[in-house]
């Protein structure tokens, strides 16, 4: 055998010729890119599979467990930063024709934003025509996959439509490798280790889930997980990448795709199963706090045989040392430091006299100060530390530079590059970068107040996810997570800004618990981008349904599907129903030459049972009232349309009294903002007659005794 | 394209066997072999050796040299690089010292022992053998023990000084530090030193990997000097070595077993083995015939918890034991959890045999014990407990250091 070893390495996606004599092996299919910004500023420059952990970049962890269980053939899916992974791994021991893979072929996709048009390229591509292994460049583990996929094949050739196996370790209920951000809960038929339902609780929004009923009436015993580690490794078949093309919506594997496949078994009879590990070891870097984690697993070795003294770099000489000590050769230690147990040092650092280091990480090349205390940090390549700093808990990328008698509080986290000046104190949580986001970079000072006179780099601001959810999810995500937080992880936790100090943050989280509850959210979700979309989403298809005359049912059905698919509140819900409603009642108006009345009339009639399913109490209706009258602020015949509604609605008994009230005195309606009083005008009378009409009816159930009360009003 | 089920096999000694009998490649081969050793493709001592001595087997006959000196230099560096990807699998390095013995053997032979002798001192392969700084330099001070006891006779009594000096006794005498000369080859000579002497060692090699293959059933041998009847025996797991021993004696004798099923790294297997439901490894040619239980055979055997050694320990006639590496003054490498039993057996005063084929005596000592023991995951903790996972460290040790006071007498092959 000569020609042993096929190199490719183009961004056109070749096929292997088929190999028939010999037993088909499983792919492997690496999405170098996570198409998630949980790492961020790191990520702005490098890509999260090149990160670091103890030293070694996360895709060689990747790698070498795909080496370990014999994988031969193996896809590398790149998309952002892909010239920098395509050099890594083409510069990189896989290249090479000692790699034990057979083939490695990096596929360059620079278009695909999320896991789902990943897989549609892959579909597109026909790159995969069996069943392979999906996992991310940021996997580490060393279990076998040997048993899970033997077990994969058996459900296989039972049934055809067991397209996928998830992998996931078993984790108890709090574990500081289960990433805080969010938790996965799977429903599984015990039996069966069949998935039958999925969905995800984030910290901060409901702490339940809805199970569909109809699960408990068709499986005679289930299993509802929330104590596993999704470390995203699933066998799939080529059923799922065309699936994902069928679905062209679906982003997400887990939220969109999971979710989706399984709420709509009835429609594509797929099955999906679980296989819960319990010895080895599985885990991804998906955020600064698994970063943290993932770093303390391997270097306490349960990621064995993937430890740094297995110098699974070529370069790499560690050796360990009692208490977890891993040093390469050429570490120049000063005869009065302490290294304390759980620690990384690279060949070529020096650590200063009386300097401590404990429980970190530090890489090549870095010098360290005298007098310096290092804990829990891990700190990169080049990294210089001047004498007398202090830091705890914090990511210093490679190349940053501290000057003398710096402080670094818990949570910081330090980028490329980055110059902090002699003295200054970096605020916990803080994340300073050098590099500005290609789009703003008209503004080059560095934040002096950040990182000194003659410093070099400023705080870094997501400039695209203003929307609450990630902000909330970085706050979990992040390096440290403060004690103050952690009595709140049941309770809800709105937007707050990170750097805000303390006492700010108990308030709006005071207030952001009030809105939650009262499920009446309307300033705090209007501007946010994702809500908006889901709300144009959903509005759309409704009036297509409400024009087109579909049953009920249908419509009913659709929304509630849109709402599942993305998490959405009854509140949004409500808020499409009110604006397909009221376009249609435009729309009557004005192509039929209906009167507003008529219009009204006939279509809340048509749609009453769909109102009736966005609203289950009597704030609903005040809500709904609320969100009738916003709609009609910015249309031509707005304060005819919402009386004759508001009519309508109480006719149609959707609206007690009570919640008609409840909204008049709404300082929210009465607001002139927005015209807010000026629409609800006309409905003055509407109301003032209901309040007559109601103390007449009291007056005359009560008899005599209010008939003084009557003569005052 | 419908549902055609793909496979996978987590890669071992059989893989790498298929791979050097493929694809081999004698500038990748030796890549590939150091990221297996890396990642714990290959491990113990046995699959080890046979993977270094086959990978040897290949380099050498692919290998185009004028000199035994760049034989010599050759097989030396890459026996270096190796055995810097996994020091503690020390049987990597005594394959590389066998061939070296080979190659001065067909050297002797040819009549070129002063080549040999040159080529060695202009090396410093001294250094490549010596990992260790610490290790002892005169090794004529070595002590000997001898497998000298009350029921070993014939070819089991030979003292482990002459079994480990075999090959590289002069190497280590020679310690000097001659910077390289050039001269020494003879281009006149080449082809024919190439023609003469390669032919040989590679048939040398050869056997050697018989004898590898063949090392369990050869130290089985001696089953009936080492097992007597009504005996009651006393084994940590139950290592292939030593169950291919009992099995033999069972063909004669009656005794008891008693199995000490071991720490988390190895009761799993234990149990296998005990209810003989262990695949059969496909290398064995008598399958047929071990594959039968000790039980078949009639021997009862009793599976003990660790905790037990101390209790038992006092009923039972003799500990044999398998290992992982043998020290030039007997101390061992043994799967961790062995001293509990050694400690109790010397407290009773119990014989311990040490049961392990020739091929991990190693001809070194060590001051410092530490450094060949490898770290394993921390299995006595389960992972699952995330609270206590962060606030405490559990070093698990996979191999416990044994000195060679507690060891009575070794049975190998050879």
């Amino acid at each position: 055998m000569s020609g042993r070893k096929e190199k490719k390495a183009s961004g056109s996606g070749g096929k292997k010729p088929a190999e028939e004599q010999r037993e088909q092996l499983l792919q492997a299919v690496v999405l170098a890119d996570s198409y998630e910004k949980k790492i961020r500023p790191l990520t702005l420059e490098t890509p999260r599979c090149l990160v670091p952990v103890a030293n070694t970049p996360l895709i060689d962890y990747t790698l070498e467990f795909l080496a370990h269980n014999g994988v031969e053939d193996v896809i590398i899916f790149v998309s952002s930063h892909a010239e920098k992974i395509e050099e890594y791994i083409r510069g990189s021991k896989w290249n090479l024709p000692s790699s034990p893979f057979k083939s490695c072929q990096i596929i360059v996709s620079p278009s695909s934003s999320s896991v789902g048009d990943a897989m549609r390229e892959i579909d597109q591509k026909q790159l995969i025509t069996t069943d392979f292994l999906l996992l991310h460049g940021d996997f580490v583990g060393n279990f076998q996959l040997e048993g899970v996929l033997e077990e994969h094949n058996k459900r296989r050739r039972i049934d055809k439509n067991a397209i996928m196996t998830m992998v996931l370790r078993e984790a108890g209920s709090s574990h500081r490798t289960k990433p805080r951000g969010e938790t996965g809960v799977f429903v599984v038929e015990t039996a069966s280790n069949r998935c039958v339902h999925y969905d995800e609780i984030r910290p901060g929004g409901e702490s339940k889930i809805m199970l569909p009923s109809n699960l408990t009436k068709e499986h005679s015993e289930l299993t509802v997980r929330t104590d596993l580690i999704d470390c995203f490794v699933d066998i799939c078949s080529p059923d799922v990448p065309a699936l994902f093309t069928e679905n062209f919506d679906y982003q997400h594997i887990r939220r969109h795709f999971l979710h989706g496949i399984l709420t709509d078994y009835d429609l594509y009879s797929k099955t999906i199963h679980l296989h819960v590990i319990s010895r080895d070891y599985a885990a991804r870097v998906r955020s600064l706090q698994t970063y943290d984690a993932v770093s303390r697993d391997i270097i306490s070795r349960w990621a064995y045989p993937f430890c740094p003294d297995s110098n699974l770099g070529t370069d790499q000489t560690y050796a360990l040392k009692r208490g977890n000590i891993y040093t390469e050769d050429g570490v120049v230690e000063a005869k009065s430091s302490i290294v304390r147990n759980k620690t990384v040092l690279g060949a070529g650092t020096s650590i200063g006299e009386k300097s401590v280091v404990c429980q970190s990480v530090i890489g090549r090349k870095c010098k360290i100060g005298n007098n310096a205390v290092i804990e829990n940090a891990y700190i990169w390549d080049s990294v210089t530390v001047g004498n007398d700093c202090k830091i705890s808990n914090a990511i210093i990328a490679s190349g940053a530079t501290l000057g003398k008698g710096c402080i670094v509080e818990p949570g910081a986290v330090i980028s490329y590059g980055v110059n902090i000046a002699d003295g200054i104190t970096v605020k916990g949580n803080s994340r300073i970068c050098s590099k500005r986001d290609a789009e703003d970079s008209d503004e080059e000072q560095p934040d002096e107040e950040l990182v000194g006179i003659g410093g070099l780099g400023h705080e870094y601001e997501d400039s695209e996810s203003e929307d609450e959810d990630e902000l909330q999810s970085a706050l979990y995500d992040g390096l440290v997570f403060g004690l103050n937080h952690a009595n709140d992880s049941d309770s809800s936790i709105s937007t707050f800004s990170i750097d805000g100090d303390s006492e700010d943050e108990d308030l709006q989280r005071e207030t952001g618990r009030q809105i939650r509850s009262d499920s009446v959210t309307t300033a705090g979700s209007d501007d946010n981008d994702e809500a908006e979309s889901w709300h144009k989403e959903a509005s759309l298809s409704l009036f297509a349904a409400v024009e087109n005359d579909h049953p009920v049912e249908v419509a009913s059905l659709e929304l509630n599907g849109l709402r599942m698919t993305s998490d959405a509140s009854w509140h949004q819900v409500r808020r499409a129903v009110v604006t397909a409603l009221t376009n249609r009642i435009e729309q009557l108006v004005s192509k039929s030459s209906k009167s507003i009345p008529q219009a009204a009339e006939l279509v809340y009639t048509r749609w009453q049972p769909l109102i009736k399913r966005t609203i289950y109490e009597r704030k609903d209706q005040s809500d709904y009232l609320l969100l009738l009258q916003k709609e009609c602020c910015d249309r031509k015949q707005g304060n005819s349309i919402l009386l004759n509604v508001a009519q309508k609605l109480f006719e149609l008994d959707l609206v007690e009294e009570e919640a008609i009230n409840g909204w008049w005195v709404d300082e929210r309606s009465s607001t002139e903002v927005g015209g807010m009083a000026k629409v609800r005008k006309s409905t003055e009378a509407f109301v003032k007659w209901l309040a007559e009409a109601e103390e007449e009816e009291e007056s005359e159930e009560e008899g005599e005794e209010e008939s003084e009360d009557e003569g005052d009003e | 394209m419908s549902t055609q089920l793909v496979g996978i096999h987590t890669p071992g000694l059989k893989w790498w066997l298929k791979h050097l009998e493929n694809d081999f490649d004698s500038a990748h081969s030796v890549d590939l072999y150091i990221g297996a050793l890396k990642r714990r493709v290959i491990r113990n001592p046995t699959p080890a050796a046979v993977g270094t001595a086959e990978l040897f087997l290949r380099l050498i006959s692919a290998y185009r040299f004028q000199s035994i000196r760049q034989l010599v230099d050759y097989v030396s560096s890459i026996e270096t690089r190796l055995s810097a990807a996994r020091p503690q699998e020390m049987s990597v390095r005594n394959m590389a010292r066998r061939v070296v013995g080979i190659i001065r053997e067909e050297a002797e032979n040819n009549g070129m022992g002063d080549l040999f002798q040159q080529a060695l001192q202009s090396k410093p392969f001294e250094k490549a053998l010596q990992h260790e700084p610490a290790s002892v330099k005169n090794k004529s001070q070595r002590p000997i023990l001898l497998t000298q006891s009350s029921f070993a006779v014939g070819g089991a009594l030979t003292s482990i000084f002459e079994i480990i000096s075999h090959p590289p006794s002069s190497i280590t005498s020679s310690a000097s530090s001659t910077p390289p000369q050039t001269g020494i080859s003879r281009p006149a000579q080449s082809q024919s030193i190439q023609h003469d002497v390669r032919p040989a060692i590679i048939q040398d090699i050869q056997e050697l990997i018989e004898e590898l293959d063949s090392s369990e059933h050869n130290i089985s041998e001696y089953a009936m000097q080492v097992i007597h009847n009504n005996e009651i025996i006393l084994t940590y797991g139950l290592p292939s070595t030593v169950k291919k021993l009992l099995f033999r004696a069972a063909q004669k004798r009656d005794f008891t077993v008693v199995v000490v099923e071991g720490s988390l790294n190895i009761y799993r297997k234990t149990h296998t083995v005990v209810m003989n439901k262990d695949t059969p490894s496909g290398e064995d040619e008598d399958q047929s015939e071990v594959h039968k239980s000790l039980q078949e055979r009639g021997i009862q055997i009793i599976v003990i918890s660790n905790s037990d050694v101390w209790n038992f320990m006092g009923r039972v006639n003799k500990v044999l034991l398998g290992t992982e590496y043998v020290f030039a003054d007997g101390g061992l490498l043994a799967p961790v959890g062995t001293k509990n039993i050694v400690r109790a057996a010397k407290a009773r005063g119990t014989p311990v045999v040490v049961v392990t084929g020739s091929h991990t005596l190693c001809p070194i000592t060590t001051f410092f014990e530490e450094q060949w023991i490898e770290m394993g995951d921390p299995k006595t903790l389960d992972f699952q407990e995330g609270y206590l996972l962060e606030n405490v460290d559990v070093p698990s040790p996979m191999i416990d250091f044994i000195p060679a006071s507690y060891v009575g007498s070794f049975v190998t092959n050879k």
